[in-house]
């Protein structure tokens, strides 16, 4: 699904450059569940908002699904965005003047649903998150974790094929953790989306398949893991 | 488009007092631009009608550089059969003929240099508010009953002549500085001129400028004596009747004016069947140049020099004054708009830099540029929208008080603009022109304003908002 060639990406301005990712080679299967891991500044957010489109390398290659990124125009690269991938950031992932069910449904309103199936849908997904009863509440009235949710809820209800999250647990205490991995793992499991995150928090790794690390952008280690509860049905979607 | 409806609406009610501050600025903007608008309206109209309706009308007739010289024998000839072609004319309300000349007024020991004018009473009070006018007393209506003249027998014409040539000789006496008593001559030419041209039974009735009657201190029912000149040169005197006083905008005229009757005044002054000026008041003053051609047309069967013109031809200066009028407020009515553009733009430009990471999470999300735009023009269009509706209903209020109870300008004291005598309250006119320009121009002024900040959120890059917490 994604395919990087010695992606480079340089930051520079007029008094400095900084050479952030080093000749990334990667490759991503689609229903894979993989954590980019590694110390803060070592380049896995440039490299998650390279996969994202969000941002463009400075040389090497990116294809998605076999077709050169590159070549898309800002208009086709935003359209992707809205159909295929499914954002949550470490943070601002929300608009703060929509209500829970307004943020969730607002890709869906992006694409042209119709009103009736994106509530329907929105309203099912944030249940499935956990937050039904409070699809009413504007952002600031619900705790990080809730807000996370939401995100989670947002990214995946639009059907996406591909979740890119950054740092989703950075903000969060130990037991809204658990339960977004939760609920994550059972989306991959389900629904064979595919999740890229980057984390440096040991808890999320140890629930990834694959695990890449990152340092000083080049990446280290590239390890599949055994994971304990793969394959297992979870929960989190039934309950 | 809902959820733009939405973001924008809630986007503005999230910053409540910066929303309301630029609100305010467009909001007061058009409220002053439609008042102001209003009062220039107005005063044009008040300088259009003053000046039509209080004595040019819509369009005059004259004889060919009759208003350039103004001499006595410059009239319109067949008055009558004239101003029955002009009256034909379907477009206009009314025509009234006049005659103008000039004298001496006297009451007791006191004399003053009066003008006359001679009205058609029952036609001139359609054409301009003369009638309106009277400070006491009424106004005229009939023409005072006036002996018919006789052609001068054979006896008589020899009479004239020997008076003629003693005359002749009587001024040659004097001027060898002889004195001769000519008053039987004198009394025996005043018999001849009597015949020819006998004065009224009963003192002809006439109004007077409320200044020249308290300048002579004649009042209602007074008899004042007249002393002219015929159009044929003849000094004549004659006992009027004051039957009023009008008060008719001007000083000028106040102080000198004496109004008649037409026919008295074409007895009076022996040009029958003649007038100088003939006003006409057309249905729409906005058709009165194709009116003013179809008169000239109409009128061209009588073969004579005259000249047609509008009350713009007539009262250049007044044209002139409302353009330089309408040019200062619209000057003003420009800044007023520039102002509260800088206004709607700095607002907008302060609200997407405060929003840069919502806005680079809406593109990151998938939102395209040209989106983004109409996100933010939607913001400004719809503060502008309800400022608008503010706007317009202040301008609507403050307008039409000064449209029904006027902008006292009697505190300047009496006044008039130009020799037009200006009503003391000067009102506004309200139009849907004046209430939808402001409104019209303030959306244009409103989407360019927000382009700029439109277009630089348009080019956030959606990672740079991603950024760092
Ligand atoms: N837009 C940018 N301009 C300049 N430097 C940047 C920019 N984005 C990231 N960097 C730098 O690149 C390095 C990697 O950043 P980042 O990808 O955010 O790391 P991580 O997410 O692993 O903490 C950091 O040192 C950061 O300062
Ligand atoms: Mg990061």
């Amino acid at each position: 699904m994604i395919k990087l060639t010695k992606i480079n990406k340089i930051f520079a301005d007029k008094h400095q450059s900084f050479h952030c990712l080093k000749d990334i080679d990667l490759t991503i299967n689609q229903g894979e569940f993989t954590v980019i891991a590694g110390p803060s500044g070592s380049g896995k957010s440039t490299l998650l908002n390279i996969m994202g489109m969000l941002d463009k390398p400075t040389s090497g290659n990116y294809q998605f699904d076999d077709n050169d990124v590159a070549k898309f125009s800002s208009n086709k690269l935003a359209d992707i965005r809205r159909d295929k991938i499914g954002f949550v950031f470490q943070a601002y992932n929300l608009m703060p003047v929509l209500t829970a069910l307004e943020n969730t449904e607002m890709i869906m309103e992006f694409s042209g649903v119709s009103k009736k199936e994106r509530k329907q849908r929105a309203i099912e997904t944030l249940e499935a998150v956990g937050l039904g009863e409070f699809k009413n509440r504007f952002p600031a009235q619900l705790s990080g974790g809730q807000q996370q949710r939401v995100a989670v809820a947002r990214a995946i209800a639009a059907k996406p094929l591909l979740v890119i999250a950054d740092e989703p647990t950075a903000n969060l205490d130990s037991q809204s953790t658990e339960s977004l991995l939760d609920l994550m793992v059972s989306l991959n499991e389900k629904l064979g989306i595919t999740f890229i995150f980057s984390s440096h928090d040991p808890r999320v790794i140890e629930r990834a398949h694959r695990v890449i690390h990152l340092q000083d952008g080049k990446v280290m280690r590239d390890e599949q893991l055994e994971n304990v509860t793969a394959g297992q049905p979870q929960a989190a979607m039934s309950s | 488009m809902g959820l733009f409806i939405r973001l924008a609406w809630r986007n503005l009610l999230r910053n409540r007092k910066r929303s309301t501050v630029t609100a305010l600025g467009i909001t007061l903007g058009i409220g002053f631009c439609i008042t102001t608008l209003a009062i220039m309206d107005g005063l044009s109209n008040d300088l259009i009608t003053g000046t039509t309706a209080g004595q040019v009308g819509h369009i005059q007739i004259h004889q060919k550089d009759y208003l350039a010289k103004r001499q006595l024998q410059q009239t319109i000839a067949n008055n009558t059969e004239l101003l029955q072609s002009v009256r034909q004319n379907s477009q206009i309300t009314a025509a009234a003929a006049r005659i103008y000349s000039f004298g001496y007024l006297s009451k007791d020991n006191k004399s003053v240099g009066v003008s006359l004018f001679g009205v058609e009473p029952d036609h001139e009070q359609r054409v301009t508010t003369l009638a309106e006018q009277m400070v006491s007393g009424t106004f005229l209506s009939t023409p005072t009953p006036w002996p018919l003249g006789q052609a001068l027998n054979d006896e008589q014409k020899q009479l004239d002549e020997q008076l003629t040539a003693q005359a002749v000789a009587d001024a040659f006496a004097e001027l060898d500085g002889l004195f001769s008593d000519n008053s039987s001559t004198q009394q025996q030419t005043n018999q001849l001129i009597d015949t020819l041209a006998p004065l009224p039974d009963v003192p002809p009735k006439v109004i007077l400028g409320v200044k020249l009657a308290k300048n002579l201190q004649a009042d209602e029912g007074d008899i004042v004596t007249l002393l002219y000149e015929t159009s044929l040169g003849a000094q004549q005197s004659l006992q009027l009747e004051v039957a009023g006083t009008s008060r008719q905008g001007t000083d000028l005229i106040d102080r000198t004016r004496i109004v008649f009757h037409l026919q008295d005044l074409q007895k009076l002054l022996q040009l029958p069947n003649q007038s100088h000026e003939i006003a006409i008041k057309t249905y729409d003053l906005a058709t009165v140049v194709q009116v003013s051609d179809s008169v000239s047309e109409a009128i061209s069967v009588h073969e004579q020099q005259l000249s047609v013109q509008t009350w713009s031809e007539l009262r250049p200066d007044i044209l002139a004054l409302i353009q330089s009028n309408q040019a200062l407020m619209g000057t003003l009515v420009f800044i007023i708009f520039l102002i509260a553009g800088v206004g709607v733009m700095n607002a907008m430009l302060v609200s997407v830099m405060e929003r840069r990471k919502e806005l680079c999470l809406l593109k990151a999300l998938g939102l395209k540029g040209n989106n983004v735009v109409w996100l933010v023009t939607v913001e400004t269009l719809m503060l502008t929208l309800v400022a608008s509706i503010a706007g317009l209903i202040m301008g609507i209020a403050l307008g039409s008080y000064l449209q029904h109870y006027g902008w006292d300008i009697s505190q300047f004291g009496e006044f008039s603009l130009a020799g037009v005598g200006m009503t003391s309250a000067l009102k506004a006119k309200l139009t849907l022109d004046n209430l939808l320009t402001p409104v019209v121009v303030m959306f244009i002024i409103a989407l360019l304003a927000a382009l700029y900040p439109a277009l630089s959120a348009a080019r956030l890059i959606p990672a740079q908002g991603m950024r760092s917490s």
